[in-house]
């Protein structure tokens, strides 16, 4: 017996010392061919014909474009034959979690798609580089500046702007004209659209009422337009906030009323996300969304019999048009080893032909000002979207910015599922931002 | 005789309305657990533009294979299943193994830190999961496993083995102690005794951990999503993901990779449940 | 949880067996406990070591002491996220026992077609919860789901309800899916335990004349419960801190109906990354899981 035990304890130390040997030779492994990366990395610098790698993390591999975004870093490739582009695909759900994930390991990859969202944490934790810097003022001065300031968080620009996403309405031409409507300019404009709308078992408005991100970002713009700003600095520097106002008040419950009083939305709109949203509209059951640009792709493809029936506006106006541009790009990481070579693959991608092209097929829209021009954008699609870009805000440098979208989110969710008054809803919109608020001045 | 008879007929009578309770309440919670099935597989064999109407549709008007066929031929489906399964058997063996040892050394003998293992093995599983994510992938770092399937293999191990050394010790604990202690009497060694007499007879128990640690571990999305990075380690659940993007759902090739992907578990659950048939007899004979 | 039976057996092959006795049964359980030791631990410490502090777990650990905590409990919405949960806990895992104990039952039996069923009524638990989520939200949709489209054609309901959208409905909805996900486990280890008591303990408990109830009460949840305690235990606490299926069918709402604290931890960590006080409600989650498990040990193995 005692043979026999020891013998299993000999089995264990082995299988143990296995494990163990896999692990450090894997380690090992990869140390090596980080550390042969790196070496002909920094001379690539200043010998265009050594190899560099560079690892791109992508958001776009969940969603249509990711034929798009190989096919222009195959284009690259061939044109640079010393650069291999890597991809790691990354919902853009998870990105944050995995960056700060990889960080705390020193694991970051060359550059990521930034999620708007996640801007002032990744300015908080210090892994992006002086993109400005890196990439000269002679491009930054192609670039659309709204486009540019929208990517700052405190003075840093936080990405290589690739694509915009501004926010709007999308609406269906045919049945404003069926409906005598040839403008949507004011809210009062909108109410009236949507509820001409409804009528044979169709809906007006594709309302987004859950409670997340998606559904925040497009109420966001919807209070805006009554001259609501959901945070901001004031003169002394100290953060504030339009969310206690009457202001506020006025638009949630205009909002709010949209589903409640009017009823010119779907049933079950706190339920209602994005995609759901997307598939009233696309089967002909609404005509009217709050969305951005790369909606149009999206309602096109779940039906094509709905190409060219559709226009975009900017978001119609109680005190002002606003948008969000929701910059989007690639954020190039500390840890890359050829910044210089990311930067300029990066700015490839923006190159007018290719965003042009990229735009058409996307509904993501260019940022250069040469490309923002094209002719071939200036369809009615696309055009209230164009437009509206003048109108964009700043995305706030709020430290917490996902909470304050959050008490909003919790606002109209509440209102709109239970009948709790909105004095009630107001009271805990003023707590929760007094808290927030006091923690980060 | 006549008695007999009577208690007979009563009996059948009884077995008769048993078998209809029986069967009625099977029938009954069979439909509601295959509804939302049948409308999976009914959407795998859509196409896209035809996934979602209003009102829905249970036969498509076109029915097509193509989001299977797809799942091979534009998705890297294959490397995600070998992934997905070299994972999961060392992880299954792993567990079941170590779970094996656990449950028949606590089962079988009196030692000092029994109760303290015991309790520790369950407290690894009360802290919420979502804040262990990082800290994880630091320790896989550490052993230089991050981003590897041998790293999978023992994470998810250690998801396992509480659960399966829990259940392991309920199972050992139904077989009486006098059979290791007449085996070991007739001339068996304490392993022999473990592996040839104790081992068998839990072999329902071994099925149902088994069962439980392939299922948990073919299924994991939220630790494989942060600690596998490369594109070619990606396992079957992160695969699925990528389909239901935050713009667009492909309805239908999720729901085709979801049926594939449930297959393997089909399979092994109604390979594996037999065992559960084979162990009453091992009981029958046991006492 | 001591067998006590199990330790006077083992104390005879200890007098047997001196030089061996202290060494073996730490071999038996010690895979199991380096595996854990290697693993769990250091996450363990890291996410009550991070529970302390203010940070954004890259260069800035600014150490607070205990105002994660107090914030938290100055704080109504944690109380009621965790009523939420514990209300949410209770009804699942109570589902989870009487439906999975019922067909464990009833799958213990030699008949025809038992296997198809064995094998149909696995099935919620063979999916990822991620897929069971979006297909059941698809399904209980208010304009293209299944239920309302039949509801509607057979008349009971004249509207198109929004089963996770109104506050009516959202959480027994959301309860429902959880405890249709779940049962499987719990049927499946009653099969599995059920199949491990020996045929002649109901021949037996037949010849000295107890009917079926009785037998159920006195011969068969005896032989189970070890079983089935552990998988009670284990089963409260996933639940309790269970994310996914909650998350993907209503993120919390609609308002707080169903906002158990898990989704509110996640959205502590990863969306307004305050990861301290993600911690510390973890911390305090996991103190609430043992208190639990421990109630639960107590009561159920009381007579040992």
């Amino acid at each position: 017996m005692k043979k026999r035990l020891l013998v299993i304890v000999l089995c264990f130390a082995m299988a143990a010392s296995m494990l163990a040997g896999c692990g450090s030779s894997s380690a090992g492994d990869s140390q090596n061919s980080q550390g042969a990366s790196s070496g002909t990395s920094s001379a690539a610098a200043a010998n265009s014909d050594e190899e560099v790698t560079l690892t791109v993390m992508s958001t776009l591999i969940t969603e249509t474009e990711a034929p798009l975004e190989q096919a222009m870093a195959d284009a690259y490739m061939k044109e640079h034959q010393n650069v291999k582009i890597k991809f790691l695909e990354q919902p853009v759900n998870e990105m944050a979690k995995k960056i700060i994930a990889l960080n705390t390991s020193g694991d970051l990859p060359d550059a990521f798609f930034m999620p708007t969202e996640f801007m002032a944490q990744a300015h908080d934790m210090g892994i992006i580089v002086d993109h400005e810097k890196l990439l000269g003022p002679e491009f930054i001065s192609t670039l659309n500046e709204k486009v540019v300031e929208f990517g700052k968080i405190e003075g840093q620009l936080m990405l290589v702007p690739w694509h915009v996403i501004p926010v709007a309405l999308i609406a269906r031409a045919d049945w404003m004209k069926d409906a005598g409507i040839d403008k949507i300019e004011t809210v009062a404009d909108f109410q009236t659209a949507a509820k001409a709308f409804t009528k044979d078992g169709h809906w007006g408005f594709s309302m987004v009422g859950t409670k997340n991100g998606s559904g925040e970002a497009r109420f966001c713009q919807f209070i805006r337009t009554f001259g609501v700003n959901e945070v901001y600095k004031d003169a002394s520097g100290k953060w504030v906030s339009d969310l206690t106002t009457d202001k506020y008040k006025k638009a949630l419950q205009t909002f709010v009323d949209l589903s409640k009083k009017d009823g010119v939305v779907p049933p079950g709109v706190t339920e209602t996300g994005y995609p759901e949203a997307v598939a009233y509209f696309a089967k002909e059951q609404t005509g009217l969304m709050i969305s951005g640009s790369n909606a149009i792709g999206a309602i096109e493809s779940a039906n094509p019999a709905l190409k060219g029936k559709l226009v975009s506006i900017p978001m119609p106006a109680d005190e002002r048009h606003v948008t969000n541009l929701q910059t989007s790009g690639y954020a190039i990481t500390t840890e890359c080893k050829n910044p210089e070579a990311m930067a300029d693959y990066l700015k490839f991608m923006t190159s007018k032909d290719i965003a042009v092209d990229f735009a058409i097929k996307s509904g993501r829209l260019p940022v250069t000002k040469e490309a923002i021009s094209a002719p071939e954008l200036q369809t009615d699609s696309f055009k209230g979207f164009l437009d509206c870009m003048q109108y964009a805000l700043p995305q706030p440098s709020f430290p917490a910015y996902t909470e304050i979208l959050d008490i909003m989110g919790d606002s109209y969710n509440t209102m709109l599922a239970t009948n709790r008054t909105i004095d009630e809803i107001m009271k805990t919109v003023e707590t929760r931002l007094k808290s927030v608020l006091e923690a980060n001045n | 005789m006549k008695n007999k008879k009577e208690v007979n007929i009563k009996l059948k009578r009884g077995k008769i309305t048993g078998n209809i309770l029986t069967y009625f309440v099977l029938g009954i919670s069979s439909i509601l657990v295959l509804v939302p099935m049948l409308w999976m597989i009914s959407t795998s064999v859509k196409i896209e533009s035809e996934t979602i109407t209003i009102p829905p549709k249970w036969i498509p008007d076109n029915p097509t294979f193509d989001s299977y066929s797809r799942l091979w031929t534009e998705y890297p489906f294959l490397t995600y299943f070998k992934n997905s399964i070299i994972i999961v058997i060392g992880a299954v063996v792993l567990s079941v193994f170590f779970s094996c040892l656990s449950g028949y050394g606590i089962t079988r003998f009196k030692f000092k830190g029994k109760n303290s293992f015991l309790t520790f093995v369950l407290v690894t599983q009360m802290f919420p999961s979502i804040m262990l994510l990082i800290p994880f992938y630091k320790v896989l770092d550490l052993y230089g496993l991050k981003d590897s399937l041998l790293g999978m293999i023992l994470v998810y191990t250690s998801f396992t083995i509480p659960f399966c050394t829990w259940m392991m010790v309920g199972f050992f604990r139904t077989i009486p102690l006098e059979l290791d202690e007449a085996a070991i009497i007739d001339g068996c060694s304490r392993w022999k005794a473990f592996y040839k007499i104790v081992l068998p007879m839990t072999l329902p128990g071994i099925s149902s951990v088994a069962i439980y640690s392939f299922i948990t571990a073919w299924n994991e999305y939220m630790f494989a999503q942060v600690l596998i990075t490369s594109p070619e380690l990606k396992t079957v659940p992160l695969g699925i993901a990528d389909l239901n993007g935050f713009y667009k759902i492909l309805w239908n090739d999720m729901m085709a990779a979801s049926v594939i992907a449930s297959l393997p578990l089909v399979i092994l659950f109604i390979f594996l449940q037999k065992s559960f048939i084979s162990g009453l007899t091992a009981g029958a004979v046991k006492q | 949880m001591n067998n006590r039976s199990g330790t006077n057996k083992t104390a005879a092959f200890d007098s047997r067996k001196i030089s061996l006795k202290s060494l073996t049964p730490y071999i038996f359980i010690g895979p199991a406990l380096i595996a854990l030791i290697m693993l769990v631990i250091y996450p363990l410490c890291y996410g009550v070591f991070i529970s302390f502090f203010k940070t954004n777990l890259s260069n800035k650990w600014d150490f607070v002491a205990l105002k994660n905590y107090i914030s938290i409990f100055s704080d109504k919405t944690f109380i009621s996220q965790i009523w939420v949960t514990l209300k949410f806990t209770f009804l699942v895992v109570a589902a989870h026992f009487v439906i999975g104990v019922l067909l464990g039952m009833v799958l213990n039996q030699k008949k025809a077609g038992i296997t198809f069923f064995r094998a149909v009524l696995v099935l919620p638990w063979l999916f990822p919860e991620v897929v069971v989520a979006l297909i059941f939200k698809w399904i209980m949709n208010p304009l293209y789901g299944l239920v309302n489209n039949y509801l509607l054609d057979a008349g009971l309901i004249n509207d198109h309800i929004s089963w996770l959208g109104d506050t009516r409905f959202a959480f027994i909805a959301v309860v429902l899916v959880c405890i249709w996900k779940g049962y499987p486990l719990v049927m499946v280890n009653v099969l599995a335990g059920l199949q491990s008591v020996s045929e002649d303990i109901y021949e037996a408990a037949k010849m000295d004349g107890a009917n079926k109830v009785q037998t159920f009460f006195r011969i068969v949840l005896p032989s189970i419960k070890p079983v089935l305690t552990t998988t009670l235990v284990l089963d409260t606490v996933w639940w309790f801190k269970h994310y996914t299926i909650v998350y993907l069918l209503t993120k919390g709402g609609p308002g707080s109906d169903t906002s158990i604290i898990s989704i509110e931890i996640y959205k502590q960590a990863f969306e307004y990354f305050n990861f301290g006080k993600a911690a510390a409600m973890s911390v305090i989650v996991f103190f609430i899981c043992l208190v639990i498990s421990k109630l639960y040990r107590r009561f159920l193995d009381n007579e040992e």
